[in-house]
């Protein structure tokens, strides 16, 4: 909300010549809990603007859309060339003379234009800095002495505070409700302006209309005035330099007073065109289906329904109660008489209905937020004289006040006692009658440590104990409590589990050389679709930001990939990138959808040449993939490092997924499936526009912590030497490292300590023949003996036969 | 035909030499001075064994055979550019006994006669340290996550035990138990992302709050870290990011402890010459309420800069759990990670968090 200073001055005695009032004001809400956000001086920069007279203005004998224009700046004549098309001999104008520079940077400089002298410029709101209308220059209203500072003129000379009022000051959104903080925290006076009406001259307004309210509920008073004969037009200069001040654009007299005082008091006022009314009758009830749909004065057909409150006539909708008015009842410039609703609705209405619609003007902002329930009447009275000030018209005696339901204030006892524990300091009662009374509360005698307090209607943020203690704390002002530590202290705990594993394994991959990424938790569907993970159990946003993020990811795949995308084609190559993070699956059922921790690096293939080559890779002919296994080693050290059972990798049994089946293996710790590893499926390279391989890995994080893990037990070291024997056999290429090391375990037994894959091998014979080679150091021993030759030949040789019997297996010459 | 004593020399010249070579270069020509098919001063002596008498031949043979090895071994390490085990070859046929170095045992080696080259010059070539190491390919914490461990780990040290929940949570434990029902306005402070009507994508980290004060009697003091989300995004705003709320409940629970806590919080964080100022605000869940300033002479021009919000747990939300509030008290507050994390490293765009470029990722 824009407040002025110069309009706050009039609601609290401010000494508006002291040059650091402003900042006191901001400094002192601020604290107060009214944020201001922005401290604003339009005048700045505009000091040295003057209000000129057009004394002629007549065509550029050398330019068709120029103007030749003799102006009086006060101190005499000079020459002008103008461009505006509105600029005429008589008008009161805004100069700049040259040796200026207007707030944009422009400099004003004596010039020669199509042979014409033109000694400085005549403004437009532009170039003020006052709005975007650059179709003419600005005509001053009220003829303004030449050679006057333009700027107060304009009202440029005020300041503008910015403040940001939180949802439970409602009272705040007006300039009476800021004044009301302003007074008590200066410890100025607060002073209103007179508001009763002058002349009632007119009609008894209960002749002239009447008010029904079936829903007492949602609509507890309605204050009607009329006004008769007005004649529409533009609103004075202080009311529109006023109203502009505070960010709203003047529209015409009577509307103009509306918002006036709607600013002013924060009571929102609506003004029916009484040739528009039925009746006239106004009835505020729920709309009902035969009501049809509703066409704002916005031009807007709306589709209401039965939560909706209706401001009817006798015998149709004339405005959504509380939200805005009907095109059926605007005021226009033909409107003669009029009849002015001062209203008070109940914020939960409001709210259900202005959210439906999807809409918020200025009154509804107000009646959520709950306005004044005692000054509708005080509201009505003002504006509906301001009307005749400003409109002329006839008002009509007295009003009709329908007030069904009236608000009564409540009492709320405050213990001091309380108060200062709470706060940990020290509460005066003294001090804090003064404080709470300086707000407009009513604060009984000091009684068994406690004051009763009754609140005004207008504080609905005010109904308990808890409320007055943080009135005390803000008056008090949050500065002046002390600091203190927690005196007692609670034993910590360990934090969760899965918290744990997570941060291991995140340490684990970083030393791996990973880079860690975040990335949002919705997705597109259609990539779920492509990643092959878009499952019955997929979780859809009902209102998502777009298209592009519609759905809670059941994959982190999707966001790493992307991440690969915008890497590669930035020209950063070496990709190796993973992401902790929750899947999200729908559990029919549950009040919830499932979540689960899960780790997933991703890798590409080829990157740029570095100043090390990369080891070798094994495997001859058919190399395989460094970057796969890059990301499988650090899997499996990760495994190591966290004394998780050993990793297996099995032949993927559900074909379906992300990776491709035949470069691809489910990871296995123990019994249990707790991820997959493998080349990603080349359509994704397509949909991502990755040229390059692609591999990465997922592991669910909950299956792994779930992994029962043995103490971990000291083994002594051997004190008996080991045995060693080199074995490499042939086997056809099917043939899996894990079926020949399997054998290989299972035959060693307890004599084998381990056994190492060093070397892959294939030569040209072998591949005709669809032939590898694979080569194994073992290790045996015995912890109780040093072994002899002859029982590890043994073994060996049986280890052998078992491998050429099962696999097919022969040694390598 | 040599003697005993001229083998004896020509051992001490030889593994004087072999020691003292400079290169592998040297040290083949050495080997072929002495091991050479042709006029090797070593081979002309294995050549002439046959001829001697079988007692000289069992003095000279095996000298002469562990001579030749010894070379052999000492060139070979030369070549392989392994001047340690050049030496070791040399050293391992040397015995020390009474002060005496004795090669093969027998042959005295007067002190100074073998004089090895340093590992560097006896491979030859000088080593240019210039060039840039093999660094082990380093990895990177995302600036978020190591934010969120800094401010985790400050706050158990202030021993407090780290909770967490649901990221997609019920209207409920986000909204209602936190004191804002469904026509308040305060809903339209968080734009919230819906799965139904009842569910929703967590707005702040509230509800953890509420999760832990159900399971658990008071005393409580944790921390609930995690993602957020809200429907808003542009340059300082994400339409996911993340928070760290805090919670302390016990009795005598004060707004002076909660500003001594921030004060703590804030110094450790963000350094100790950090100053803090509370503004009263408005969140339905706390009241007293608070938004936390911070500002330091060094830091955004000696501006107060909002970094987080607090206040004392409303007595609905006591009630929401099943605690009396008028036994227990207590604080909490929320603070936003990226925030904190832009201003700690000056970024200023927050959608760079979540683009993952790794020229970013990589300066962490």
């Amino acid at each position: 909300m824009r407040l002025s200073l110069e309009w706050l001055a009039e609601f609290v005695d401010l000494d508006l010549a002291d040059p650091s009032l402003p900042d006191q004001i901001a400094d002192a809400l601020t604290m107060a809990g009214v944020e201001v956000e922005g401290v604003e001086q339009p005048g700045e920069g505009l000091q040295h603007l003057v209000v000129a007279e057009v004394l002629a203005a007549e065509k550029h004998p050398n330019a068709d859309k120029l103007k030749l224009c003799r102006v009086n700046d006060g101190g005499g004549e000079r020459q002008i060339v103008c461009g505006a098309p509105n600029v005429a001999a008589g008008q009161r104008v805004v100069l700049a003379r040259p040796g200026v520079t207007l707030p944009g940077g422009l400099q004003i400089k004596p010039a020669r234009i199509r042979g014409e002298e033109s000694h400085g410029m005549i403004c437009s709101e532009r170039e003020l800095g006052m709005g975007d209308d650059h179709g003419g220059i600005l005509v001053l209203s009220g003829n303004p002495a030449p050679g006057e500072p333009a700027a107060p003129v304009l009202g440029l000379d005020d300041v503008i505070f910015d403040v940001g009022i939180t949802p439970n000051r409602g009272d705040c959104l007006s300039l009476l409700g800021v004044s009301r903080e302003v007074a008590a925290i200066l410890g100025k006076t607060l002073k209103l302006p007179d508001m009763n009406p002058k002349e009632e001259l007119g009609e008894r307004t209960d002749a002239l209309c009447g008010v029904e309210i079936l829903d007492p509920e949602k609509c507890p008073r309605y204050v009607a005035k009329v006004i008769k004969g007005v004649k529409i037009g533009s609103s004075p200069a202080w009311m529109q330099r006023r109203l502009r001040a505070a960010g709203m654009r003047p529209i015409s007299n009577v509307v103009d007073v509306t918002n006036y005082v709607m600013l002013s008091l924060g009571q929102p006022l609506h003004a029916f065109d009484m040739s528009g009314l039925a009746g006239p009758r106004i009835v505020v009830r729920r709309w009902r289906t035969e009501d049809g749909s509703f066409t704002t004065l916005d031009g807007q057909e709306r589709k209401m329904n039965e939560g909706d409150l209706m401001i009817c006539d006798a015998e149709q909708s004339v405005a959504i109660g509380g939200v805005m008015g009907g095109l059926n009842s605007e005021v226009g410039l033909n409107t003669k008489d009029i009849l002015l609703e001062s209203a008070y609705f109940a914020p939960a209405t409001i709210r259900a209905t202005r959210r439906r619609l999807n809409m918020s003007t200025e009154a509804s902002y107000r009646f959520e937020r709950g306005v004044d329930p005692a000054g509708t009447l005080r509201a009505a009275s003002w504006a509906i004289d301001l009307i005749r000030q400003t409109a002329g018209g006839e008002i009509a005696e007295g009003e009709v006040d329908a007030h069904p339901a009236p608000v009564r204030p409540v009492s709320v006892r405050l213990r001091i006692d309380r108060a200062s524990k709470l706060l940990g300091t020290k509460v005066e009662p003294a001090g804090v009658r003064a404080q709470l009374t300086a707000l407009g509360m009513e604060v009984g005698e000091l009684k068994e440590g406690a004051l009763q307090v009754e609140v005004p209607v207008f504080r609905h943020d005010i109904e308990r104990e808890i409320d007055l203690i943080e009135e005390v704390a803000r008056r008090m002002g949050y500065g002046n409590i002390p600091s203190t530590l927690p005196a007692t202290s609670i034993p910590p705990q360990r934090p969760p589990a899965l918290r744990r594993l997570e941060s291991e394994v995140r340490e684990e991959m970083i030393s791996a050389g990973f880079c860690e990424a975040l990335n949002y938790s919705f997705v597109n569907r259609a990539d779920l679709d492509l990643l092959q993970n878009a499952g019955a159990d997929l979780v859809p946003l009902r209102n998502p930001l777009s298209a592009e993020m519609d759905v809670m990811r059941t994959t982190l795949l999707a966001g790493l990939l992307e991440n690969a995308a915008l890497n590669l084609n930035r020209g950063v190559e070496d990709v190796g990138i993973f992401e902790i993070g929750r899947t999200y699956h729908l559990n029919p059922g549950a009040p919830l959808p499932t979540e689960v921790r899960r780790l997933a690096a991703l890798s590409v293939d080829g990157a740029a040449g570095s100043l090390w080559p990369e080891s070798p890779v094994p495997g001859g002919d058919e190399a395989l993939p460094g970057r796969l296994f890059d990301l499988k080693g650090a899997l499996e050290r990760m495994g190591r490092a966290l004394h998780f059972p050993l990793f297996e990798f099995r032949p993927v049994e559900n074909e379906k997924g992300a990776f491709l089946p035949a470069q691809s293996a489910s990871i296995y710790a123990g019994v249990a499936e707790v991820g997959v590893i493998g080349q990603l499926r080349p359509n994704l390279q397509e949909r991502w526009g990755i040229r390059r391989k692609i591999y990465a890995f997922e592991l669910n994080l909950e299956a792994l912590a779930e992994i029962e893990q043995p103490p971990l037990r000291f083994r002594p070291l051997p004190r008996f030497p080991a045995s060693l024997r080199d074995l490499a056999i042939v086997v056809k290429k099917e043939i899996s490292h894990a079926e020949v090391e399997g054998i290989i375990r299972e035959q060693g037994g307890d004599l084998l300590e381990s056994s190492a894959l060093f070397d892959i091998y294939r030569d040209a014979a072998l591949s005709a023949a669809g032939e590898r080679s694979l080569a194994y150091s073992l290790v045996f021993r015995n912890s109780d003996r040093t072994l002899n030759d002859e029982e590890v030949d043994k073994t060996f040789w049986e280890i052998v036969r078992q491998l050429e019997k099962r696999l097919g297996a022969r040694l390598r010459g | 035909m040599v003697t005993e004593n001229e083998l004896h020399e020509l051992a001490r010249e030889a593994v004087a030499s072999i020691a003292g070579a400079e290169d592998a270069d040297a040290a083949e020509e050495i080997r072929l001075r002495y091991l050479g098919r042709k006029g090797g001063l070593l081979t002309d002596v294995t050549r002439g064994l046959k001829d001697l008498p079988p007692d000289q031949k069992r003095v000279i043979g095996p000298v002469a055979n562990r001579l030749k090895g010894l070379i052999e071994n000492a060139a070979a390490a030369y070549k392989r550019s392994d001047a340690g085990a050049a030496r070791e070859a040399v050293e391992s046929q040397i015995e020390r006994r009474g002060g005496k170095a004795l090669l093969f045992g027998s042959i005295e080696i007067p002190e100074g006669v073998i004089q090895f080259q340093d590992a560097a010059a006896a491979t030859g070539s000088q080593i240019d340290l210039t060039i840039p190491g093999r660094v082990p390919t380093l990895g990177h914490k995302h600036p978020i996550v190591q934010t969120m461990e800094d401010i985790t780990e400050v706050l158990t040290r202030l021993g407090y035990t780290v909770a967490e929940g649901p990221e997609i949570e019920l209207d409920h434990y986000n909204f209602e138990a936190l004191n804002i029902p469904k026509d308040h306005p305060a809903r339209d402070m968080q734009d919230t992302f819906y799965v139904s009507d009842d569910v929703l994508l967590r707005t702040h980290t509230s509800p953890v709050q509420v999760r832990v004060m159900e399971n658990q009697p008071p005393p409580i003091k944790v921390i609930a870290p995690g993602k957020v989300f809200r429907c808003d995004a542009d340059i300082t705003h994400s339409p996911m990011f993340h928070q760290i709320e805090g919670l302390y409940v016990d009795r005598n629970v004060s707004l002076a402890d909660l500003k001594g806590t921030l004060e703590t919080f804030v110094r450790e964080i963000f350094g100790p010459e950090f100053r803090i100022r509370l503004r009263p605000s408005f969140f339905p869940f706390t009241e007293p309420s608070a938004e936390v300033d911070i500002s330091a002479d060094h830091f955004a021009g000696g501006e107060w800069i909002e970094v987080l919000g607090a206040g004392m747990v409303d007595p609905a939300v006591f009630e929401a759990v099943g605690y009396d509030p008028e036994e227990w008290s207590g604080f909490a507050w929320g603070i936003g990670v990226e925030r904190v994390t832009m201003l700690r490293y000056g970024i200023s765009d927050i959608r760079l968090f979540f683009e993952n470029d790794l020229r970013m990722l990589r300066q962490f």
